[in-house]
């Protein structure tokens, strides 16, 4: 078994490539939860959706979120009644939120509500969100404070970040489930997130850090020094106190990581760190980056 | 301005002739709110949405609730997923629900919600919901109380039911703006809707009863001997303690009735009733009606 901490659209796409190499069943997925929040009723966890749509095989992988040839008819009836919705929810994602919140609001635990969708889709992998507890982040842009996701997908790409804050009054722990699911991995591999965004925020739950510890753990970096990142991803950096390149995120996953993976090009320098093709543009590039992380993980563990 | 109250198809149908005979902005309708309910999050409010749907031209006249030619992508994978909807929400109609569900959640009244959706849907007629305040009604079965909804459309009103009962954490009050609509009318028309679960909602309104006795009210029966035209209405008029006909429909209302009016084909004789087609099978049998009922209130 392989788990993966997966957020944002780097991870999944190396989780692709990883399926071209493993079966689904020996894939698990720990999505951050850092994103998720309540929209129209629903509840929103795009994390979490991506991962349950990837391995249902109906994942819009042009965006890396929502559902292939979902249609719209809700979400572009409402501005003709209200003041529309703040991000585009086609209607079968829709379906699965409201579904999400059905459960959540019968009082199970957001585990169990998404091992349920995951039957319901028949999805081989394991999929867990790394915590059953509120963890959303909000942005303080200055003017006042939007949910990470809508930050990410609406706001301006020059909006100020001046800090994430914690929604939850607690910090949230990692569940049971994800406890029980990298104890019984060979490796756990951070894909390429960004670290502020879709990755700290697993591993600021409790227990997590201590996990990965024991465990045998490959990250790649998602900043290629000379290619110049999102600007919503560099605000986001800055914003957890560090640059938006690999010494910067290396700092911030510190002693856990065992082989840090850098693209072939990336000029800031890591020490120690393990040389790539980490620029993930299409599928193929994805599958052999996927290989030769395998190949490290087959090499260290055996 | 003519003020209805209304329920879900008996008094909408008659509103699609009204509306060809009247500035809409001369129609008040006075909406029950009895069978609204939270639904996947979102705020179902059947009986406004039809009236509203009507009024913007977007109702769906072959079930006389949804919107015409709507989608239903979200509603079936909800099933694949495991969450039956007890109705059939489409695509657009949800966007409604989810629309009002956010005004109710920011505080919003319902007046206010339904005033702003009527706005966006371009209305020019009022539609008012009866109170803001929550009140539901439930019939009573031998497996426990039931959400009215639950029992007419999810099990098509196949249950034996012992009593109607209305819920609610504080007794219903009329809203200002259904008294100020019944007060400036020239008339009042109970359409031939449900005595039970659409109109009696309305009445049991605190200050509704009282501004209708002050008021020229015109009442249709919904019943042909001892079949109401449409629903569910006789087993819940004898849950309800009364006949399943127009005289028990009549009894619910003479104490600020005018004007009674029954099918000609209605076999019960009540004295002084009139006597018109009731049965708005089309478009011009609803005009008809709606031509007499206007000849009533102004005249030649």
């Amino acid at each position: 078994m392989i788990t993966f901490l997966s957020g944002g659209t780097g991870a999944p796409a190396l989780i692709r490539g990883a399926r071209q190499i493993l079966y689904d069943s020996d894939i698990a997925v720990v999505a951050n939860t850092a994103e998720d929040f309540w929209v129209s009723g629903s509840h929103c966890a795009p994390d979490i959706d991506t991962a349950i749509f990837l391995f249902a095989g109906i994942l819009d992988t042009g965006r890396w979120w929502g559902i292939k040839g979902d249609t719209y008819a809700t979400h572009n009836y409402l501005p003709k009644v209200a003041g529309g919705e703040p991000f585009v929810i086609g209607d079968r994602a829709r379906a699965v939120q409201i579904a999400r919140a059905a459960l959540l609001k019968k009082g199970w635990t957001l585990t169990e509500a998404v091992q349920a969708q995951c039957r319901a889709l028949s999805v081989g992998a394991t999929i867990l969100p790394v915590s059953d507890t509120e963890a959303g982040l909000l942005v303080d842009t200055g003017t006042g404070r939007l949910p990470l996701f809508e930050y990410w997908t609406c706001a301006d790409a020059g909006t100020e970040v001046r800090e994430l804050i914690h929604t939850a009054p607690v910090r949230p722990a990692v569940t049971d489930e994800v406890q029980a699911v990298i104890e019984a991995s060979d490796a756990v591999v951070i894909g390429p997130g960004n670290p502020a965004r879709s990755i700290l925020p697993i591993l600021e739950c409790v227990g997590m850090r201590d996990l990965l510890r024991d465990r045998f753990v490959v990250a790649v970096s998602p900043f290629q020094g000379d290619s110049a990142p999102d600007p919503k991803d560099t605000a986001l950096m800055y914003a957890v106190g560090e640059q938006p390149t690999s010494p910067g995120v290396f700092r911030l996953y510190g002693d856990i990581v065992d082989v840090f993976v850098q693209d072939f090009h990336d000029p800031d320098e890591v020490p120690g760190s393990l040389r790539l093709e980490a620029h993930l543009l299409h599928s193929r590039q994805a599958e052999s980056l996927a290989w030769d992380i395998m190949a490290v993980i087959r090499h260290a563990v055996s | 301005m003519i003020t209805f109250l209304s329920g879900g198809t008996g008094t909408p149908k008659l509103l699609r002739g009204v509306q060809e005979l009247l500035d809409e902005r001369e129609i008040a309708v006075i909406v029950n709110t009895a069978e609204d309910t939270w639904l996947s999050g979102n705020h179902l409010s059947p009986d406004i949405d039809t009236v509203m749907y009507l009024f913007a031209d977007i109702l769906d006249t072959g079930r006389w609730w949804g919107i015409r030619d709507d989608t239903y992508i979200t509603h079936d994978l909800l099933a694949r997923l495991g969450i039956e909807e007890f109705i059939a929400i489409g695509d657009r109609d949800r966007a409604v629900h989810v629309a009002r569900g956010e005004m109710l959640r920011g505080g919003m009244r319902l007046t206010e919600a339904t005033a702003t959706l009527c706005g966006k849907l371009d209305i020019q007629a009022t539609v008012l919901p009866m109170t803001d305040s929550a009140v539901t009604t439930y019939v009573k079965t031998r497996r426990g109380d039931m959400h009215f909804q639950e029992y007419w459309v999810k099990h098509r009103g196949d249950v034996a039911i012992e009593g109607v009962v209305r819920r609610f954490r504080e007794p219903p009050v009329a809203t200002d703006e259904v008294l100020c609509a019944i007060e400036a009318s020239d008339a009042v028309i109970i359409g031939p809707s449900n005595p039970v679960t659409s109109i009696s909602p309305i009445l049991e309104c605190a200050g509704v009863r009282e501004a209708l006795r002050r008021q020229y009210v015109i009442a249709i029966s919904p019943f042909i001997g001892d079949a109401p035209v449409s629903g569910p209405a006789a087993a819940l008029m004898r849950a309800f303690g009364k006949e399943p006909s127009s005289a028990g429909t009549y009894s619910l209302y003479e104490d600020f009735v005018d004007i009674f009016i029954q099918d000609t084909r209605d076999p019960v004789e009540i004295l002084g009733a009139l006597r018109q087609d009731t049965l708005m099978v089309y478009r011009g049998k609803s005009l008809d009606l709606a031509k007499s009922i206007m000849t009533l209130v102004y005249g030649c």
